[in-house]
């Protein structure tokens, strides 16, 4: 591959991920981040959960994209006896051709290439906990043969802020397998007009299928390519570590506020965030503007607040701002 | 050459600019401090006239010379790396990390296709950059400012007779306090009788020309500063002559005239007769004269707002008080000040400072029994025994108050030392047996119920204190809480380690 081929394949990631980007928009209204957020986790090979009040989309952005994509969905409706198996698949005994009785494996709806774990804090830790190794390793390993599942694999999961009673936090060892939490805010007027007027009709818009698993491969390949100078990666490094309250130079609402700051995943978050978002933005290289556009998703659910910080209800975006304030760019 | 080459070429001659601009801001910056050192050395020298400190002054002013000179010669003659040149072109063309990122793989022997994408692309954009409309070869800031002091370090010189004064503004004042002090020491009594030769302080007047440096200010409070020190052999003007050393014109007038108002107390104490005229040392007019005469180094503003006779008058409030020592042999009040004790509290009669005082100067016959509170009083009350004397009479000393007027007029309002004044209430079910006049002072004196809120109300805050630290100290957290209050107590501890 010499450079204009380099180039003719950063130019067809852009124009693929503005296609993807142009079919969601015409179901999802607004949320643009969000959209570019999910798209970021697919191509960074991570998986996103996506937190939002009812009935703003959430479920609906996550069926769209499957719409989109050439892959294959699968959808589980987390609830609170669902159990591990239900989720990976097991063993069930079956009767064979010639009258003998075997143990067959029954893949679970983990076995897909685009996972929608809707309302994943209503089921029990147990079971969330079945989700660990599909999202750390891509496997599912029941009794004693591990599943390698198919690529891509992406898990998105859904969350509601505010309807706590009956759930069940997740546990920061399943958070921090997440590579961004999204936020999807409530639409304004405006949005709520365009909204209206698409889904109270007689019909509703639809999407085309715009990409394959085939071209999705390609774009994780090119997006992890992307090379990262090394004062920028620095700036990573030390964006990672000015989350720890432990970390002499750090910000003072951070020593006051923050329980445990970011793990090694979110510096991996920063920097393939960054490259996608690199990309996204028409360069070739990655810049510590693109670091600060992925700091928000991919650090916000790894940072714990302590007694204090929760006492105040206060907003990690709040500390990770502070901190890219205070945090001086990379000069050499 | 490639496009690595070309990058770090490129790079190279913006480098040379941004030098170059680097060394003429550290030029300006320097010519800055250089010119703002000899402007503060002047304005140094002129307000400290004192010749040692001009020379420290002079030394500490080539040390730092020599210091800023080298430091901005370091700073100026500073290598600008390459990544340093590709980071300020990024952050003036808003290139968002573009150079530098190229420079860093420049630099770097791995090669991938992204990479040599990315290097062509930073030697495009920083070909299309125009290094002389980025970086323009300007007067930096700090050349103004450098000019600006220069022309005042040059200017000031020729201004120096009139800069050489910063006290001027401070001499019409001191000559002005003088003078309204005199115009009040005018208005008391003169002494009757002239200084007594035998008593009288020889004035050693220094002549201020003789002074070297000395400007006419100083050599003005110099002069009262040295007549005032031979007239302060004793401690009492001790004060006086630190307050004029310290040239704090204020203090100084406020201590003539406390001295003038403690004598004038003595004389009336004394009984002596009403004071007609000034009689000052005939010698020491002229030789104030002398010094405050327009061939002297007294500024002429000073010598306009203060008259001679002014001079005299302030000198003399100084001088009335060794009159005082001189022919205090008879005077008890200026017995004490010789002695060195309080002059206030020789100057006010022995009552009052007190009833101990007091009884002291009664003896045995004294009716007063003063103010003393006695704790734990009948039915467990405090009794407080009132300022009359027995049988409702008032005492001695009351009427003794009569002669304190004029004390009153030097000290002015008497302080009231208790907050609650007494009252007389009888306390019922505790009825004195007749004929006992002890008996009947300790029963009938009692607090009030105003007198016992008053207290009440002094301890309330005692008692708010009590109650909030035992509330603070308490066991009050609920049970479910208690996990989480431990474990967050517990994350600070971990966070002070």
């Amino acid at each position: 591959m010499n450079d204009a081929t380099a180039d003719m394949q950063v130019d067809s990631f852009q124009k693929k991920f503005r296609g993807v980007r142009a079919e969601m928009a015409r179901v999802i209204v607004g949320n643009e981040e969000v959209i570019d957020g999910v798209l970021t986790c697919l191509l960074a090979r991570g998986h996103g959960l996506i937190e939002g009040v009812p009935g703003t989309g959430k479920t609906k952005l996550i069926q769209t994209l499957a719409d989109v994509l050439h892959l294959k969905f699968s959808r589980i409706q987390f609830t609170p006896d669902l159990m591990p198996g239900d989720i990976v698949g097991g063993n069930v005994l079956r009767e064979s051709e010639r009258g003998e009785k075997v143990l067959e494996f029954q893949p679970g709806p983990v076995f897909a290439n685009l996972i929608l774990a809707d309302e994943i804090n209503r089921a029990t830790p147990k079971t969330q906990s079945a989700l660990l190794e599909t999202m750390q390793e891509n496997s599912v390993t029941i009794g004693k043969i591990t599943h390698a599942l198919e690529q891509p694999v992406c898990v998105l999961a859904t969350q509601n802020p505010i309807e706590l009673e009956g759930t069940y936090p997740l546990p920061e060892a399943q958070l921090d397998r997440f590579f961004y939490k999204l936020r999807m805010e409530f639409p304004g007027a405006q949005a709520l007009d365009e909204i209206l007027d698409r889904t109270t009709q007689s019909s509703e818009p639809a999407v085309e299928r715009v990409l394959g698993r085939g071209e999705i491969l390609e774009m994780r390949a090119i997006a992890r390519a992307l090379p990262v100078a090394n004062p920028v990666k620095d700036y990573a490094i030390r964006l990672t570590l000015a989350t720890h309250p432990e970390n002499a130079p750090c910000h003072a609402m951070v020593k006051k506020y923050v329980r445990y700051g970011s793990s090694p995943r979110g510096a991996q978050a920063l920097l393939l965030g960054g490259k996608v978002h690199a990309l996204m933005q028409n360069r070739v290289y990655v810049a510590s503007e693109d670091i600060r556009a992925a700091a928000f998703p991919a650090l916000r659910h790894r940072m714990l607040l302590n007694y204090e910080g929760e006492a105040e209800q206060l907003d990690v975006d709040t500390i990770i701002s502070a901190i890219i304030e205070s945090l001086p760019e990379p000069r050499k | 050459m490639n496009d690595r080459d070309v990058l770090i070429f490129t790079l190279a001659a913006v480098a040379r600019r941004l030098r170059l601009n680097a060394l003429l801001g550290e030029l300006a910056w320097m010519a800055c401090a250089i010119s703002g050192a000899l402007v503060l050395y002047q304005i140094l020298v002129a307000a400290i006239s004192a010749p040692a400190v001009a020379s420290a002054l002079q030394t500490l002013l080539i040390l730092l010379l020599i210091g800023v000179v080298v430091v901005f010669a370091v700073r100026g003659l500073r290598p600008i790396t390459l990544d340093e040149v590709a980071a300020t072109a990024d952050a003036q063309a808003d290139l968002k990390d573009e150079l530098k990122s190229g420079y860093c793989f420049a630099r770097q022997a791995e090669a991938s296709p992204l990479v040599d994408l990315q290097i062509r692309r930073a030697v495009l954009t920083v070909q299309r950059i125009d290094s002389r409309e980025l970086f323009p070869i300007a007067i930096p800031r700090g050349a103004f400012a450098a000019l600006a002091l220069i022309f005042a370090a040059s200017l000031l010189p020729w201004i120096a007779p009139q800069f050489g004064h910063p006290q001027s503004t401070s001499t019409d004042s001191i000559a002005t306090e003088v003078a309204a002090t005199a115009g009040k020491a005018r208005q008391l009594q003169p002494l009757s009788n002239p200084l007594p030769a035998a008593g009288r302080v020889a004035l050693e007047i220094p002549d201020g020309t003789q002074m070297p440096g000395a400007r006419g200010s100083d050599a003005a409070w110099a002069r009262l500063e040295a007549a005032v020190h031979a007239l302060a052999d004793g401690e009492e003007l001790k004060d006086l002559a630190e307050a004029m050393e310290h040239r704090d014109t204020a203090r100084t007038v406020q201590l003539l005239e406390e001295f003038e108002r403690r004598r004038e107390y003595a004389r009336a104490q004394a009984g002596g007769p009403p004071a007609d005229t000034v009689h000052a040392s005939p010698d020491l007019i002229a030789r104030l004269q002398k010094l405050f005469s327009p061939g002297g180094n007294v500024p002429q503003s000073a010598l306009d707002a203060v008259a001679e006779d002014d001079v005299v008058h302030a000198l003399d409030l100084a001088q009335r008080l060794d009159d005082m020592r001189a022919s205090g042999a008879n005077n008890p009040a200026a017995h004490t000040l010789d002695e060195g004790t309080n002059p206030l509290q020789a100057a006010v009669p022995l009552e009052r400072f007190g009833p101990r005082e007091a009884r002291r100067s009664q003896g045995q016959g004294g009716e007063f029994a003063g103010t003393t509170d006695v704790e734990g009083g009948a039915m467990g009350r405090r009794v407080t025994q009132s300022n009359l004397g027995a049988g409702g009479k008032p005492s001695a000393n009351e009427t003794s108050n009569s002669n304190n007027i004029e004390a009153e007029q030097v000290l002015g309002a008497r302080t009231m030392r208790l907050a609650v004044q007494l009252k007389q209430v009888k306390i019922e079910g505790n009825n004195p047996r007749e004929g006992d006049a002890q008996g009947v002072a300790e029963a009938a004196y009692a607090a009030t119920r105003a007198q016992q809120a008053q207290l009440g109300y002094q301890n309330a805050p005692q008692h708010a204190g009590y109650v909030t630290e035992s509330a603070l100290s308490g066991d009050r957290i609920p049970l479910a809480y208690r996990g989480a209050v431990k474990e967050y107590f517990l994350a600070l501890d971990r966070n002070q380690k």
